[in-house]
């Protein structure tokens, strides 16, 4: 990376991290209001229902919001069949090429996941289960996260490093 | 060149009402031989249950069979149907189902095709005797009872229950443990899921009603040639009123069923019971109420309460 | 499109992404992409395709999950973990693979209590296995057992799969939760059988040092302070649902609460444990969760496009004596689910595969259940793309390959498969429980 570049990629780097640290304090959130919610229940007391469907939408944001990160840490798991069994010169296009097709699918969930949200508001739509929740809400961490993980497969196309290791087997 | 329609329906297949449904399309697969025909791809395996109704909007699926509180956020006029005091051919024969179909087609973009499967209303179902107040309304302090967003209003208003969000497959487990102590559901259906081992008693009066009913793409509609419209139409119609009639026969048996298996009804006072069940309707009309002015569309209200007979009565 | 021809395009398309090295999670996602495209049509197939994974993903079903590793996590970073086993290993002596027993044993008390195979193998994973490593078990004696014990939780009653398969099938739910019961306990008799084989062939595949002697005094004092604790978490958890404080899905939270208390009691909870705990259980959620994503929209795929059911009535459409047909729903169930979830095999199975078996072959439907949901635990585990087998390499020590995890998990399927023919052979395992007592 050229320097005039590096304070950007560095802001940036730090917004995936942070990504993943929200996504981790809502994994550690998940078991408080769980628990919150039984103590609730158990002592007659009324938990609002978004409460547990917070806990759902969570799951979801959880996903979308550490699926970049785990990108970058290489920790989604592939298999190495066909890279572990061609030279080195040709390993480096075909993960490049992977890497770009991986980029590709995801800028597309992107695009038609701001359409999806697009729709969300334009209809003011809200989930059955929780009516007082905007969907919207819930549906951006769509395009947020294919968009961030298609930005981190583009460091596996055109980065010094490579997603494949040539060695056999499935990888993580 | 017969038309083909896609459908799925919101269910899993076994279900009574999938069941009703997949007959309707039997009818119109024989009627409509050579002219039109539908071709089910499934349940919620096929297509998520939430999603149908807007698979159907975008034309992805060309027919729907759902509750319309699944698309309650696009049109809460389905409360009409939930509180409404009348039944499917009662509704068509006094035209209100076309106005209803009118609302689907303006706002939604899918033809209403009709109201399938109803007059089936909602119970609470209790593992003990339930207590009631002075005034005969019942007691639930203490109680814990198993909500969905239909009703939760107004067991949290009006019941002053605990309420509590289980998916239905955990139902059981929660019962047989004491997770909940009640459980609204319809009349139909609780032996389906055999909690009438933990569930021991019934409260009368009912409640609600279902609100199922088959939406159709409104475009693929509008393609349609006016003898496959036709045939649609008049089989959901013949539908709305043999499907009306079956469930009520398979009520009046599960009623009995549950008796033998050891439900006793609970009833209410008179006076009580009228209070219990204008209550339910209040709250669902409020809502409707708020979500109609919030998508302008508050004026229709009072029209649309009277035709559906869906305000209080004494 | 003829159902082989949307098949053959399906799995295919998924099976050459994945042998370029695409990421199985994106693999299923752009399979999916193309899929939607074709058999939805155009960018409203698309939509649906995100509809459905928002409503797949946002399920509460899944919470157990995160939690349960979190809880293996916490366990093992604040090193109450180690402490326990530790104890284990010096009260049990010279019993070769004792922690191996220790994982059934305490795998089959979780898959008890909890209605998750994922969750109960994401917990067993994350707290057995590095410890077991670190003291020298072979992959086989670790990675092995838990992988037989977390699909015990949808075989041994509390099951959500088990009650929805009653439902759907119409028997009795209870019948046929209490009809899991024997075959559950059965199913763990032999992976403890098996691992005492594996440990008697070879004598490398656990570690066999040499404990001193421990005084009875010591023994007492070590299991007060060392065992005691952390099996009162446990203990906890199991009563928070047998008194219905809790659902099998929340009780996992109660875990996490315990352990964290735990910790607290024995100032082992750090800044650092805590952050490296959630660290790790993020890692394996983020993982394990975005290949459901995939997977749970390609089941409605295969569904929407006809390719599922075409293969259920193509094999299920011969006429063949009742136990071919039996092996071949059962192969079906297999099949499928290498690519389909749990749930979506059962709403398509179950309507088709129910009137065949009990009115047309006369299979009791009690007993038959059984079978279909020992079906779908050993799919779970079905090399290649068996989901506990993504969890559990989330869940091992780096450097651990996928091939040596499908190397530990076939002894134990192979129990699995065992128990499938001696249930073929006798009934009554399955049928003796439910029918005590009725006539
Ligand atoms: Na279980
Ligand atoms: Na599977």
């Amino acid at each position: 990376m050229s320097a005039p570049l590096a304070p950007l990629v560095r802001a940036y780097d730090w917004m995936i991290t942070a990504l993943a640290v929200v996504a981790g304090i809502m994994l550690f959130l998940t078991a408080l209001v769980v628990a919150l919610q039984i103590l609730l229940r158990e002592t007659a007391l009324q938990a609002p229902d978004w409460l547990f469907t917070s806990v759902e939408f969570g799951l979801l944001y959880m996903t979308m919001f550490s699926v970049p990160w785990l990108m970058r840490e290489r920790g989604h798991i592939y298999i190495e069949l066909l890279t572990a069994s061609v030279p080195d010169a040709t390993r480096h296009v075909i993960s490049r090429c992977v890497a770009a097709g991986a980029a590709v699918v995801c800028a597309i969930l992107t695009w038609y996941g701001i359409d999806f949200v697009a729709g969300d508001i334009a209809t003011a739509k809200y989930d059955w289960r929780a009516p007082d929740i905007p969907r919207a809400w819930v549906s951006i961490s769509l395009p947020i996260g294919f968009g961030l993980l298609g930005i981190e497969c583009l460091r596996y196309v055109f980065g010094r490093e490579i997603l494949h290791s040539g060695e056999i087997g499935i990888h993580e | 060149d017969e038309e083909v329609l896609t459908a799925v329906h919101a269910f899993p297949k076994n279900l009574v009402y999938s069941q009703s449904f997949l007959e309707f399309v039997d009818k119109v697969n024989k009627e409509g031989e050579g002219v039109v025909k539908i071709e089910v791809r499934g349940g919620p395996e096929a297509i998520a249950m939430f999603e149908q109704p807007q698979a159907v909007q975008r034309g992805v699926v060309d027919m729907v069979y759902t509750p319309g509180s699944f698309y309650t956020s696009t049109i809460p006029e389905k409360d009409l149907l939930v509180a409404s005091s009348i039944n499917g051919p009662e509704a068509r024969a006094s035209g209100a189902l076309e106005i209803y179909d009118q609302i689907h087609q303006k706002n939604m973009g899918v033809k209403y095709l009709g109201w399938m499967d109803s007059g089936i209303p909602f119970h609470i179902y209790t593992i003990d005797e339930p207590k009631v107040t002075a005034e005969g309304k019942p007691d639930f302090s203490g109680l814990k009872m198993r909500g969905n967003p239909i009703y939760n209003e107004w067991l949290k208003g009006y019941l002053e229950a605990t309420v509590a969000t289980i998916p239905s497959n955990e139902v059981y487990t929660a019962l047989e443990r004491g997770t909940v102590d009640a459980t609204p559901w319809t009349s139909i259906g609780i032996m389906d899921w055999n909690w009438d081992k933990f569930l021991k008693y019934r409260i009368d009066p009912a409640f609600f009603s279902t609100d199922l009913g088959v939406i159709v793409n409104l475009e693929k509609w509008n393609s349609l040639s006016p003898q496959a419209q036709k045939i649609l139409q008049d089989v959901a119609i013949a539908h709305e009123k043999s499907s009306f009639e079956a469930l009520q026969e398979q009520q009046n048996s599960e009623y009995a069923e549950q008796e033998k298996r050891g439900i006793k009804s609970f009833k209410l006072s008179e006076e009580a019971a009228a209070a219990y069940v204008n209550a339910a309707k209040a709250a669902a009309m409020e809502r409707m109420k708020t979500d109609m002015e919030a998508k302008g569309r508050a004026g229709d209200f009072d029209m649309l309460v009277e035709k559906f007979k869906a305000g209080g009565q004494s | 499109m003829e159902w082989y021809w949307a098949f053959a395009l399906m799995i295919g398309m998924i099976l050459a992404l994945m042998a370029f090295g695409f990421p199985v999670a994106l693999a299923f996602i752009t399979a999916n992409l193309i899929g939607a495209v074709i058999f939805m049509g155009g960018s409203g197939g698309i939509l649906t395709f995100l509809g459905n994974a928002f409503e797949s993903m946002t399920s509460f079903a899944l919470a157990p999950v995160p939690l349960f590793l979190l809880m293996g996590e916490l366990f093992f970073h604040t090193g109450l973990a180690n402490r326990m086993f530790d104890a284990v290993d010096r009260l049990l002596g010279r019993v070769p693979g004792r922690l191996s027993y220790v994982t059934v044993a305490g795998g089959t008390a979780f898959a008890t209590l909890s209605g998750s195979s994922m969750g109960s193998t994401a917990l067993m994973g994350s707290l057995m296995v590095p410890e077991m490593t670190k003291r020298g078990y072979k992959k086989i004696l670790s990675i092995g057992p838990i992988l037989g014990t977390g699909g015990l939780a949808m075989i041994i009653p509390p099951s959500a799969l088990g009650v929805l398969l009653a439902t759907l099938a119409k028997i009795d739910v209870g019948k046929l939760l209490i009809a899991g019961v024997v075959p559950g306990l059965v199913l763990a008799s032999m992976y403890a059988a098996m691992i005492f084989g594996i440990t008697m062939v070879d004598k490398k595949a656990a570690p066999a040092y040499d404990m001193p002697p421990v005084a009875l005094a010591e023994k007492l004092r070590m299991f007060l302070v060392n065992i005691g604790p952390m099996a009162l978490v446990v203990v906890i958890v199991i009563a928070f649902m047998l008194l219905g404080w809790a659902t099998p899905s929340e009780a996992a939270a109660v875990g996490v609460i315990g352990v964290l208390l735990l910790a607290l009691a024995y100032r082992a909870l750090t800044w650092k444990s805590l952050v490296k705990s959630v660290t790790g259980a993020l890692r394996v959620t983020a993982m394990a969760f975005l290949i459901i994503f995939g997977s749970a929209t390609f089941s409605q795929l295969l569904s929407w496009s006809g390719a599922s059911s075409g293969l259920i009535g193509w094999v299920t459409g011969f006429d063949l004596a009742p136990l071919v047909m039996l092996l071949a729903m059962f192969g079906i169930l297999l099949v499928l689910g290498m690519f389909m979830d749990q749930l979506s095999m059962m709403l398509l199975t179950i309507p088709i595969f129910y009137p065949l078996a009990t009115l047309q072959l006369g299979f009791d439907p009690i007993w038959f259940g059984v079978v279909v949901l020992l079906a779908l635990e050993i799919s779970f585990t079905t090399p290649p793309f068996g989901l506990l087998l993504f969890v559990m390499k989330g869940v091992a020590p780096k450097g651990t390959t996928m091939a040596e995890i499908y190397v530990a998990a076939i002894p134990f399927m192979a129990c699995a498969m065992l128990l499938v023919a001696l249930l073929i052979i006798e009934p009554q395992i399955a049928l003796w429980l439910p029918n005590l007592g009725s006539p």
